[in-house]
């Protein structure tokens, strides 16, 4: 991304620039959105078809739909485009104030904003709310793996009422994640970097309810009796934005669902 | 009767052959007509069986139907006995045959053969193959199995496996093991291995085994009241089940019941995280009572399925088949007709099938993955690698045979990342086996077979039509379902891509 953002033309002008590789319905959806809200000019990047003239300058505003992005943002920046920040499109709240921070920045009346956001949002929150019942005062424990840690805790505990034990991200990039990170602080112990034994034995103490770890992970504590969620299905999966919203959620609700199933015991 | 293509079960002298077949020293003689002897190739052939059937056919014509075809009858018994020499010799007559009334029965003990004869009633018109075999089983049990000194270790008898039973081969070997573990030796394995000697010292054991009941229950129920045998009631298909019916052979043998599981992996396997993606999967079964009942059980409480459709072809199992079903909120659906059945599963679309040798047919027709669970059966499903269904070892070959029809977990997110790659293509199907793969075409197609009258009103615009199209093949019948539901319920008479959603966060769960 880094070295696609340095080999694109200077143009100035005024325009939306995403970050972010999504999936093509998603990003179907995310592009419904802006137009919705009036917002035409859009360059996503990558780019979903290459040849496409496109170009970045001091005119281009962009945010980020992904937060492992650190060095693109960098780049973007070195480029003279000016950086939005809000938390990441996850879940309604999240995406509501993703938009938000875009139509702020490109003057949208509240109105217009409203409009094209009240219906998806409406029913992204009625279709947590069912998924939620699972989640709700659940535990979670975030083992650094995806650079998603951050914002995905602050959807669960913000959105679908989980409580946060740890949260570990391999590296913590403050301008692409500060935001979702501030409404997470103050009920979790945040942590930057692995170290893989000290967190296995906080893990083991604080015994939650759900785990989110690595491959390399997952089925030693499944065999400890802890229900884990792979991180890479995170990266995987289309998760953003609101019609996504309660799949998210039913990603996390799907171990401790079948947990709550299997009549079997699996520990070995 | 209804004619039909196919049938579950075949004619009950089907079953009289199943268990002439799976026994030693017993000969069958059949009044029937040219053309019934088809039935051998169903043991030579699928079972792969390296000697004919112990069958002789009186093969009348339709010119000998004015004659006499009693004579013809008991020279085809002598001749049977002088080239055979059974200890046993069963006769009765098939379905055409039955209509001429010669009375095998009485012509056959006529003859005086110096063996003894068990006559046959098997009403064709009425009553089926399992029934056939339950009841020639009954009957040879009622003849020769008579009150004996008990063994002084502790021994069981297995009842039920016959010939072209499915996986009755090897549940024998993982049962009888079991047993050996908890101590107690096998008398007597009947239908399959029996001699007539056998059977007549079936009352030697201290219990019976009853391993299936579609073939074996009634001559267990005279055991126990000619020769005070009870037997368990337990069928050891599943972890579950399997460790149930341990605590039922302690409880007949006076020891106390164990706090230990069988050792399987499937627990295991089951919680293991690459598993995850099994929750909540929709899977139809259908298949014989017995062993849709235990798949259900497996299904749900031991890999996490949803079940959203069961059946049975036997209306024998048809009351306890029924009770299960209303229990996990379903209504069974009991039926000979495949038609029917592949009607419901089209209907419901699920994500995988349980079933018979019909139901692969049928999930090859709808692009949906099926692993076979019950009778009748293929030649693949006779495979030459120890597969058991019964006991650990069975649990841990169900586990395997039914995951993997399926597209694995992270596979699935690997064909929503790459949908233009050929490999993950939409056309790559839901399987990677090249048989549940069938084209686009023929995968959408069930969407719009079980479009019902009230969503046949109702139309897809096109910009939604296009949004479907985005969502993995895995999901997009079901997506297409719900939607088309939805807009039922809610009087939508278009559909759009707000429509596509609103359903789509409706049956959010």
């Amino acid at each position: 991304m880094e070295a696609v953002i340095r080999d694109l033309p200077n143009d100035d002008k005024t325009q939306l620039a995403v970050l972010g590789a999504l999936p093509d319905v998603v990003q179907d959806q995310m592009m419904r959105l802006f137009t919705d809200m009036g917002i035409d000019d859009v360059l996503v990047l990558p780019q979903q078809t290459a040849g496409i003239p496109a170009g970045v300058g001091k005119n281009t505003h962009f945010i980020c739909a992904q937060p492992f992005l650190g060095a693109a943002y960098d780049e973007m920046v070195r480029r003279g485009a000016n950086a939005i920040h809000a938390p990441f499109p996850f879940g309604a709240n999240g995406t509501t104030e993703w938009l938000a921070a875009i139509a702020k920045r490109f003057g949208i009346d509240q109105d217009k904003f409203d409009a094209a956001t009240a219906g998806p949002k409406a029913r992204a929150e009625r279709a947590i709310a069912k998924v939620s019942e699972t989640l709700a005062g659940r535990s979670i424990f975030f083992f650094p793996d995806s650079q998603l840690e951050v914002p995905l805790a602050r959807f669960l505990s913000d959105e679908c009422g989980m409580k946060l034990t740890e949260v570990g991200s391999p590296y913590i990039h403050r301008a692409l994640v500060g935001e979702d990170l501030k409404l997470i602080e103050h009920n979790a112990v945040i942590s930057e970097g692995q170290d893989v034994e000290k967190q296995l034995d906080r893990v083991t103490a604080c015994n939650p309810d759900l785990t989110v770890c690595g491959l390399g992970l997952a089925n030693p504590l499944e065999a400890q009796g802890l229900s884990t969620k792979w991180a890479i299905e995170l990266v995987f999966s289309p998760i953003h934005f609101y019609e996504q919203a309660a799949d998210l959620a039913g990603l996390f609700a799907r171990p401790i669902v079948r947990s709550d199933l299997l009549k079997v015991g699996g520990a070995i | 009767m209804k004619l039909s293509v196919w049938t579950y079960e075949g004619p009950p002298h089907v079953g009289a052959i199943r268990v002439a077949t799976g026994m030693k020293r017993v000969h069958l003689v059949l009044h029937a007509p040219q053309g019934d002897t088809y039935a051998d190739l169903l043991f030579t052939m699928i079972e792969r069986r390296n000697h004919r059937p112990p069958v002789t056919y009186t093969t009348f014509q339709a010119r000998d139907l004015g004659s006499d075809t009693a004579t013809l009858f008991k020279d085809a018994c002598l001749e049977a006995y002088e080239r055979f020499k059974p200890d046993l010799l069963l006769v009765g007559a098939s379905c055409t045959a039955e209509l001429i009334q010669d009375d095998p029965g009485g012509l056959a003990e006529a003859l005086g053969l110096p063996v003894p004869v068990v006559a046959l009633e098997l009403p064709s018109y009425q009553r089926k193959e399992n029934f056939g075999a339950d009841e020639t089983f009954y009957q040879i049990v009622r003849k020769l199995a008579h009150p004996v000194e008990r063994s002084a270790e502790i021994t069981c008898n297995l009842i039920g496996p016959t010939a072209l039973g499915f996986r009755h081969r090897d549940d024998i070997v993982e049962i009888t093991k079991l047993l050996s573990e908890l101590g107690v030796q096998v008398n007597v394995c009947a239908p399959m291995y029996a001699t007539p000697d056998d059977i007549a010292n079936l009352g030697r054991a201290h219990f019976n085994v009853l391993m299936y009941p579609e073939t074996g229950e009634t001559a267990c129920r005279h055991m126990e009241r000619t020769l005070g045998l009870p037997f368990t009631k337990t069928v050891p298909i599943g972890v579950s089940a399997t460790n149930e019916f341990v605590d039922e052979v302690l409880g007949l043998i006076g020891r106390a019941r164990s706090e230990c599981s069988v050792d399987s992996r499937l627990p295991w396997y089951s919680a293991s995280v690459d598993s995850t993606y099994l929750t909540g999967k929709r899977v139809f079964i259908f298949g014989d009572g017995s062993h849709v009942m235990t798949a259900a059980r497996i299904a749900k409480e031991e890999i996490g399925f949803d079940v959203v459709g069961m059946g049975c072809y036997n209306r024998e199992l048809a009351r306890p088949v029924r009770a299960m079903a209303k229990e996990l909120g379903l209504e069974a659906l009991i039926t000979e007709d495949y038609l029917e059945v592949e009607a419901e599963i089209a209907d419901l679309s699920p994500e995988l099938i349980l079933g018979t040798q019909m139901e692969r047919h049928i999930g090859k027709r709808l692009g949906i993955p099926c692993a076979v669970i019950s009778a009748p059966v293929h030649v693949q499903d006779f495979p030459a690698r120890f597969s058991p269904q019964m006991g650990a070892e069975g649990a841990n070959v169900i586990f395997d045979t039914w995951v993997h029809p399926l597209v694995m977990g992270l596979e699935e997110h690997l064909l929503t990342m790459f949908r233009e790659d050929f490999e993950f293509s939409d056309t790559a199907g839901p399987s990677h086996h090249a048989a549940h793969s069938p084209n686009q075409e023929i995968v959408d197609q069930p969407t719009s077979i079980a479009a019902s009258d009230q969503s046949a009103n109702i139309i897809w615009l096109s910009d939604a039509e296009k949004e479907l199209r985005k969502i993995p093949f895995f999901v997009r019948g079901k997506a297409r379902r719900n939607t088309e539901k939805y807009a039922t319920d809610h009087g939508v008479a278009q559909i759009s891509i707000e429509t596509l959603y609103e359903a789509k966060a409706h049956y959010a769960r």
